[in-house]
């Protein structure tokens, strides 16, 4: 247990061997982890829980954290503090003992203790508290061998005895008792050993930190400096457009090379052919329709397609798409949030985007959810955990499940409809805005301000970039490639069927009227439910001019949350879900309907 | 010493906001800048947001200039050049990347001579400057070496 972003997941990840994502900004852990440790022949197993400041919970993160503790009363617990700020992890240390848990104190970042020219006395710290304190530096591995040796000899913690041993150590001000710190908090016996109120613990934080921390002279450095600057909206702000530009570039620079340099080849030279000659079947029998093309008609005559974009088979659309398009830009998407989460951007981005955050009822740490749902939102919406209200959370499921492009689908955007990507992007940007700020005026409930934690820059551990990158592509790869076939073979067999064309005679009113796109939209509609990326390529196959196709677009991103975020708002969000849903119809017909009535007004339709 | 390096960074931080400005105005107007020595884009993106940070760029290179051994001021001028180095980065990548694949029918990759050829000049205004930002890093040394030492005694 410890304070966010105090090196919680790189511990147990060190300890149990598990690849746990961590990184440098509070709130990357939003659920218990389980992992075994093998300790001197035995197996030991290690929970993993999100940060939390005090055993009263402030969100369903920290929430989470103090039922695990609940529920594993018999628990050893590691405490891990910065010790850089060994006050305010004192303080939940304290709350812990006061409890009555086995207890063995990580004094981590001991390194950058060190830097900042800040001691701490564990010897005395140790004797203080009775329970064991060893200094950590979790990134190099350093102090975690006597931190699993010290944590099987822990034994039960009791507040009173903390308090005896202050007395012994001259800190208490009275002779009248034994055995407590009442004396130094300046109440009785019986009351002490009941419970510590806020303020009592704080004193008593003062009197061990001022026995056990020397704090030196410190000069502010350049990395400190820059640390500031990029904090302030002045400076900040400049920094935080390069930094997009930087991101936007080598995204779509590296996503081109590969698709555009190799990939397209490889599907469409090799691939493409070799299955058009061998699969079994061929042309006009309805399986190899489905899997390998689908072909068109041209003056009467049945023409095979000459690009896996426009076969729609399973084996061969399917697998371009998740594995050509995708893979590559989700991939150097995910290698670049590594790089900025660990090296310490996103909690400054937070700072600088707070006041603007406010307007539409969150905070700054709302920058974190959002970005993650950038990559993939399923993260994204389980990350909306870090925020303390129920309103913060509906607002900010909502708009992320609408406005916010996943990874995939902006690669596929930017495959077929390049040179409109960056108008789709800013009208759902503005969505975002636009509906947040309308939500906030709706929606009942508050939005507290918050103290945010900057951390200090670091350079990221290669190790753990690459740790998470394959985490993270693994885990998008198991999850696209079984929907992608699924949502080929669900759509290719309603075609086939006849069902697509009756759909979108029976919507045509609302599509063609209101929305101002092509009936056939109905189509990728479905496939949307599936892969919004699966249902952008089949539009980019129906025959419209580019404003419809922007629309179209729009629509696909906006109507309703993939199959995969579905569920996870079902599971975040409770009975709120079906609010956000209302709200998402609502939203796609109005912010669509308003796209249309602007081609319509511009006369460019 | 310390004022000829003042000037260095002076030319250097004017250099690079007139170059931003030129490439965000004619990508905001749409006009083609024509330069044999350095390519200017027109495009919205690379032209009128790249062109934005490189008058950031330039913005810090000056406004670091004033005293700038002091620790806020070096680190004004280094995030200038940060600034400038991003899109220098970004715009050396995007040249190899186009560099790499094979232009000719059926071919992976390009051959050593194309893909020199295609590495080969104009280059934009950040590739450029981006040598003449690199004596920075002198400065940043000594900042190190100074707080190193301060911890140190």
């Amino acid at each position: 247990m410890g304070h966010p972003n105090v090196g919680k997941s790189v511990i147990f990840n060190r300890l149990t061997g598990a690849d746990v994502i961590s990184s440098n900004y509070p709130g990357t852990t939003v659920d218990y982890k389980k992992g075994l440790m093998r300790h001197k022949g035995e197996d030991i197993e290690v929970i993993d829980v999100p940060g939390t400041f005090s055993l009263e919970p402030r969100d369903k993160a920290e929430a989470v954290a103090l039922d695990m503790l609940r529920d594993n009363q018999q628990a050893r617990i590691i405490c891990v503090i910065d010790a850089t700020k060994l006050e305010r992890g004192l303080y939940l240390a304290l709350d812990l003992i006061e409890q009555g848990y086995p207890l063995v104190l990580a004094l981590n970042m001991w390194d950058i203790a060190h830097d900042k020219n800040i001691s701490v006395d564990a010897g005395k710290l140790s004797s203080l508290l009775g329970l064991p304190v060893i200094p950590t530096v979790a990134v190099n591995a350093e102090g975690l061998s006597s931190l699993m040796d010290k944590l099987l000899e822990a034994g039960p913690s009791s507040i009173v005895e903390v308090g005896k041993r202050l007395r012994l150590a001259g800190i208490m001000t009275s002779q009248a008792c034994e055995g407590c710190s009442g004396c130094i908090l300046g109440k009785a016996c019986d009351e002490i050993q009941m419970h510590l109120t806020p303020d009592e613990r704080w004193t008593m934080v003062e009197q061990i930190a001022q026995r056990t921390i020397t704090i030196g002279h410190y000069r502010h450095t350049l990395k400190d400096a820059i640390g500031d600057y990029t904090v302030k909206p002045l400076t900040g702000t400049p920094f935080a457009i390069a930094i997009l530009f930087a991101f936007w570039s080598v995204f779509t620079t590296f996503a081109g090379l590969v698709t555009d340099g190799f990939m397209v080849k490889a599907f469409d030279l090799y691939w493409l052919p070799w299955l058009q000659k061998w699969f079994p079947g061929g042309p006009g029998f309805w399986f190899y329709g489905v899997m390998v093309d689908l072909g068109h008609v041209k003056n009467g005559v049945w023409t095979a397609s000459t690009t896996c974009l426009e076969s729609f088979g399973v084996l061969t659309s399917g697998l371009y798409l998740e594995i050509g398009v995708v893979l590559p830009a989700v991939f150097i998407f995910y290698v670049m949030l590594a790089m900025l989460e660990d090296v310490g951007y996103l909690p400054r981005l937070a700072v600088l985007m707070d006041t603007f955050l406010h307007k539409i009822g969150l905070h700054g740490y709302a920058v974190v959810p959002t970005i993650l749902s950038l990559g993939c939102n399923v993260p994204g919406v389980e990350a909306t955990r870090i925020l303390e209200t129920r309103k913060q959370r509906f607002v900010m499921m909502t708009i992320l499940a609408i406005f916010i492009p996943c990874g995939a689908q902006i690669a596929i955007m930017h495959d077929v409809i390049p040179q409109y990507t960056g108008f789709v992007m800013a009208y759902l940007f503005l969505g975002y805005f636009v509906f947040g700020f309308t939500l906030n005026r709706i929606i009942p409930g508050t939005t507290p301000d918050i103290i945010m934690d900057v951390p200090v820059y670091q350079r990221p551990i290669m190790r753990d970039v690459r740790r998470k990158v394959a985490m993270r592509t693994k885990s998008f790869l198991k999850d696209a490639i079984p929907y992608v076939t699924l949502g080929i073979l669900i759509v290719n067999i309603l075609y086939s069927q006849g069902a697509i064309d009756v759909l979108a005679k029976a919507s045509a009113p609302v599509f063609e009227g209101w929305f101002g796109v092509p009936r056939q939209t109905a189509g990728p509609l479905l496939a949307a439910f599936l892969r919004k990326d699966l249902a952008i390529a089949q539009l980019s196959a129906i025959p419209m001019t580019k404003y419809q196709l922007i629309t179209a677009i729009v629509l696909v991103s906006i109507y309703f949350p993939c199959i995969g975020t579905f569920f996870m708002m079902l599971k975040e969000g409770g009975k709120a879900f079906f609010g956000s849903l209302i709200v998402l119809i609502f939203v796609a017909f109005t912010w669509v309907g308003l796209l249309h009535l602007v081609w319509v007004v511009m006369g460019v339709q | 010493m310390k004022r000829l390096w003042q000037g260095y960074f002076a030319l250097l931080g004017a250099t690079v906001l007139f170059s931003g400005l030129l490439e965000f105005l004619a990508a905001a107007a749409g006009h083609q800048i024509t330069c044999p020595a350095v390519a200017f884009s027109t495009g919205a993106f690379r032209g009128a947001w790249g062109g934005l940070v490189t008058i950031f760029s330039g913005m810090f290179l000056l406004s670091g200039l004033r005293d700038f051994r002091e620790v806020h001021q070096l680190a004004k001028l280094l995030m200038g050049c940060i600034l400038l180095w991003i899109i220098a980065a970004t715009d050396i990548f995007a040249l190899i990347a186009a560099a790499i694949p094979g232009t000719e029918p059926g071919s992976w990759f390009n051959s050593l001579p194309a893909f020199l050829k295609a590495l080969a000049p104009p280059y934009t205004s950040a590739v450029v400057l981006l040598p003449f930002s690199l004596p920075v890093l002198i400065w940043v040394k000594k900042s190190n070496k100074r707080d190193s030492g301060a911890k140190g005694g």
